[in-house]
């Protein structure tokens, strides 16, 4: 189950490096000035999975 | 057998197409960028998790005709974006079915794992390059899925998961030349997981001069294509520690020394793409009671890793350092694993041992 869990945090470590550079590669909408909301949104999104993930475990 | 594995690999060029050919087609639109990107990273990113909620479910072949069929709507989807999010959904949900189908139906032989991810490759090519074709594509794709459907009514048991793993357990691969130690299994994922990242890296940090128009854009699909079919009967005839020895080093001689040099490039990218069946079937001899999540963890990595190496901008000495480091790296991170699965082979009782035909074996 321990193992499972590294699987877990590893998947999650990705999908967070890959949100991470998408935002990086992401266009900038005015030259001086970059609003960015990925960073937000991916974290927010990240940190649900997480959670639900938790959750689940330690509902079985 | 054989004709689910023909399915999946028409299945897989035919996603791809759809899911390039949709985007691709609104090019000129506000948006088309960042499209590409979301698309990207549903795609890729998110493989990992959906492999972990595959491993838990029984209905994976019914999950990858349904995601057939998501990935035909993304074409009428209005807006780069929109389409994007479904095409990318779509994709992610069946390249882990489709992944996890294969590996599980592959009595052991890494043979079938290559041939299911090689037709991608021209998919892509094909969308980029004629994207509207998208229509016919997705038309061929709905087809597809609906002989998944009736295949699977008609022929369950060539679908379901076998009863017995091919392959031992994820504890009897927890020995190996590191001594005996349970998380083992986690260090190999993680090597490997950042062997498929780092080369990634290198693939995309490298530009082919010669590479001017449609016909030599085809040449390397065809040879990255080849690759990838070949890698899998490689590691099935001299191993997974053997094809890499052979492979990785001559890939970097071809890459760094002769990027100019159009049949010595191709040869080079040949070679690369020979590893990528052996990175997937170590992972999934590291996990084969998680075929899903081994599959995922490897497409999650292949983006972090492509982005990388596209915002890196080196020239001359140090893109070649970069290169020549990038498939080192992975040449270490696949030769440990590989070796310590052979030597917790030997190690294993012999009623351990992956049996040639485990479908005999399946208690009636």
């Amino acid at each position: 189950m321990k193992i499972r869990s590294l699987l877990i945090s590893l998947s999650l470590v990705l999908l967070s490096a890959g949100l991470a550079f998408a935002d990086v590669a992401w266009p900038a909408p005015e030259p001086e000035k970059k609003t960015n909301y990925i960073i937000p949104i991916a974290v927010t999104a990240v940190c649900v999975i997480a959670i639900a993930l938790i959750i689940r475990k330690k509902k079985k | 057998m054989m004709p689910v594995l023909a399915l999946n690999c028409i299945s897989h060029f035919l996603v791809d197409g759809v899911c390039v050919a949709s985007i691709f087609a609104l090019a000129a639109e506000r948006g088309f960028y960042e499209a590409v990107l979301v698309y990207n990273t549903l795609a890729f990113a998110t493989q990992c998790l959906v492999g972990l909620w595959i491993d838990k479910r029984e209905d994976r072949a019914r999950a990858q005709a349904l995601s057939m069929l998501l990935v035909c709507c993304s074409v009428f989807a209005p807006g780069p974006v929109l389409r994007a999010v479904i095409a990318g959904c779509g994709n992610s949900v069946f390249h882990v079915c489709g992944g996890t189908v294969t590996m599980e139906h592959s009595k052991g032989k890494a043979r079938d794992l290559g041939l299911f991810v090689a037709p991608g490759a021209f998919g892509v090519t094909l969308g980029t390059l004629w994207p509207q074709l998208s229509p016919v594509f997705s038309a061929l794709l709905a087809l597809a899925a609906a002989l998944v459907l009736y295949s699977l009514k008609k022929y369950p048991e060539s679908w379901a998961k076998p009863a017995e793993p091919v392959l031992p357990s994820i504890e009897q691969a927890g020995q190996g030349a590191l001594g005996s130690s349970k998380y083992l299994p986690a260090l190999y994922a993680s090597l490997l997981t950042a062997a498929v990242a780092v080369r990634a890296v290198g693939g995309s940090a490298v530009s082919f001069p010669w590479m001017t128009g449609i016909g030599a854009r085809l040449l390397l699909t065809l040879f990255v294509f080849s690759g990838k079919s070949l890698g899998g009967f490689f590691v099935d005839r001299i191993g997974e520690r053997r094809t890499a020895l052979i492979s990785l080093p001559l890939c970097a001689v071809c890459i760094v020394f002769f990027q100019e040099l159009a049949p010595l490039s191709l040869l080079g990218q040949l070679l690369l793409n020979l590893t990528m069946p052996v990175t997937l079937w170590l992972l999934y001899r590291v996990m084969p009671d998680s075929p899903g999540t081994a599959f995922g963890l490897a497409a999650s990595a292949l983006w972090p890793g492509t982005l990388l190496g596209n915002l890196i901008s080196l020239t001359g000495t140090a893109k070649n350092a970069l290169l020549s480091a990038c498939l080192a790296f992975a040449l270490f991170a696949v030769l440990l694993p590989s070796k310590g699965l052979e030597e917790g082979a030997k190690d294993r009782p012999e009623k351990l041992k992956p049996s040639s035909d485990p479908v005999k074996e399946v208690p009636k």
